[in-house]
């Protein structure tokens, strides 16, 4: 598309012969393969997903200690391949690279399971889960090179935190309702802490995009945890029967280590960007002590989601994340729409309710449109 | 650090690690005493840890209010092994060999109420048949080491009249 662009435009003599050669040289250094990583990512993904499928067939015909060895020499022979040619890959094909640090990873996350599977032994799944991260995030923190790796280990990590604070398992000789506050916030606060960490490394070294993509999972933990707190506070019994992590002083240590993360962030990237980004961090980790003083208020919930949400649009705002405004704007319409129907519930048993709640929809989505378009930032960045 | 030892130090620990869990649990299911506990069951399955069976120990001697107690999980096993005659909550007599569930009673992961055996999908199908045979007495064959730790081994059938009475 650009070719046919660059053409018309010499064409029309806006631009000459080297000016256009050093558009497409620019261009053909800074391309993004979009379309080619998404193939990869998709593939990888695939080929992720067979190896757990293969292992849970539990092929009776082979012996567990041949299966098991089997596994085990796949894996060691991927370590030799990305050790031996994973620095010719990381610069000439950072995409084959990727995806074989991925199968790799995938690889060990099964190994847990064949083994439970051939000695008949088990365990809650977050101790595999939190061996496998010991074991092999130093590979990946050292090798990752885009979203699929810092996506793997992000999502093992809270996966991991979540399913150690399950409310429904009794932990070291703790029932439910008597688990520690400072270890089960400890726990699910902990994937925050990416945020700092990408925001730290992505300055600092080679490898960009996957230090980008891990300090955004950060960032989008602590958006989406504060947004999803903030809409059970208009639940009726929310703080009634507290399971542990909806319980106060649970959400006081989150909220403490989503500051502390926010701080970190700013620290380590002192722009406009890292400001708007740790002032959103900071803004979820308040709204984890706020939807205390909603308590159960439908009304008081709505507002707390809403304000925390015009904080993310103020800071797309200074930082320019034009995506992030519209998708901003778009969530508080939603939540207007759905808190009109929340105050008014017999809107839609009559018919001139029924107007109403169109006409209301309506203009919700015109002025959302207008100020998406009207305010937001011009050019696209990403936090 | 050098990058390159780096890198070989970050790919060799996952090998060592996952090498050193498969040692320590091949080394742990070697120990202990086979016993024979009656049981039914039905056939869920799990996509990452594979295909399995759950099912419910009968334990012979044990009343099902005793069962749903809140009490400690903790059994006391009488018989020859592999023989089980019965079981009780342990009490001020001794207990010659104890068997124990770290999650509680009714622990997914396996525990005193429920357990589950990891079997291919084909077998799976053919002991949720097998259990439900009203002329057969299923037997979940367990492992039980010194420190009560219970690992199901096999699961096998014997006409009714045969099993001891639940």
């Amino acid at each position: 598309m650009i070719e046919r662009k660059l053409a018309a435009w010499q064409d029309a003599g806006l631009i000459d012969a080297d000016t256009a050669a050093a558009i497409r040289a620019h261009e053909a250094g800074h391309s993004h393969p979009l379309a080619l990583w998404a193939v990869i990512g998709i593939g990888a993904l695939a080929i992720g997903l067979g190896l757990v499928s293969v292992v849970a067939a539990n092929w009776e015909a082979i012996p567990g200690l041949v299966r098991l060895a089997i596994h085990f020499a796949l894996l060691a022979m991927l370590a030799v391949a990305l050790w031996w040619r994973g620095e010719a890959l990381l610069s000439q094909r950072p995409w084959a690279h990727e995806a074989l640090l991925f199968v790799f990873a995938v690889l060990g996350l099964t190994f847990f399971g064949h083994l439970g599977q051939v000695y008949q032994t088990s365990s809650p799944l977050w101790q595999p889960l939190a061996l496998w991260l010991v074991l092999f995030s130093p590979a990946i923190l050292l090798r990752g090179s885009s979203w699929l790796a810092a996506l793997l280990l992000a999502g093992v990590t809270i996966y991991a935190c979540w399913d150690f604070a399950d409310p429904t398992r009794p932990l070291f000789g703790f029932d439910r309702g008597e688990r520690p506050a400072l270890v089960m916030g400890m726990a699910t606060a902990l994937p925050v802490l990416f945020a700092p960490l990408g925001a730290w490394m992505r300055g600092r070294g080679a490898r960009t995009d996957f230090w980008r993509r891990l300090e955004q999972l950060g960032f989008a933990y602590a958006l989406g945890c504060a947004s999803l707190i903030a809409v059970a506070g208009g639940l009726d019994d929310f703080d009634g029967d507290s399971e542990g992590f909806l319980a106060p002083a649970t959400q006081i240590v989150q909220a403490v280590i989503a500051i502390g993360a926010a701080a970190l962030v700013f620290a380590a990237r002192r722009n406009a960007s890292g400001l708007a980004a740790a002032g959103v961090i900071a803004g979820a980790a308040l709204a984890l002590i706020a939807v205390h003083l909603v308590d159960g208020s439908q009304l008081g919930s709505a507002m707390l989601f809403m304000a925390l949400w015009v904080g993310v649009a103020l800071a797309a705002l200074h930082a320019g994340w034009r995506r992030i405004f519209q998708l901003a704007v778009a969530v508080i319409a939603v939540r207007l729409v759905i808190l009109s129907f929340e105050l008014a519930s017999d809107l839609l048993t009559s018919g001139a309710g029924l107007i109403l709640a169109g006409l209301l929809i309506l203009a919700v989505a015109w002025i959302a449109v207008r100020v998406s378009r009207r305010l937001a930032p011009p050019e696209e960045s990403a936090p | 650090m050098n990058r390159r030892l780096a890198l070989a130090l970050a790919l060799i620990l996952p090998l060592v690690g996952l090498a050193a869990s498969w040692a320590t649990t091949h080394r742990a299911v070697q120990q202990g005493t086979e016993w024979l506990v009656p049981i039914a069951g039905y056939d869920p399955r799990d996509l990452l840890r594979g295909h399995y069976v759950i099912f419910t120990y009968d334990w012979p001697g044990l009343e099902r209010q005793e069962r749903d107690l809140r009490s400690e999980p903790v059994l006391c096993l009488e018989g020859r092994a592999p023989q089980l005659t019965r079981v009780r909550v342990p009490d001020r007599e001794p207990c010659v060999q104890t068997v124990r569930a770290v999650g509680g009673w009714n622990d997914p992961e396996g525990g005193l109420a429920r357990g589950r055996l990891y079997v291919s999908q084909d077998r799976a199908a053919a002991l949720q048949r097998q259990l439900a045979d009203p002329e057969r007495q299923g037997m979940v064959r367990i492992r039980v080491r010194e420190d009560g730790h219970l690992t199901p081994l096999d699961i096998i059938f014997r006409p009714r009249a045969e099993a001891p009475a639940p």
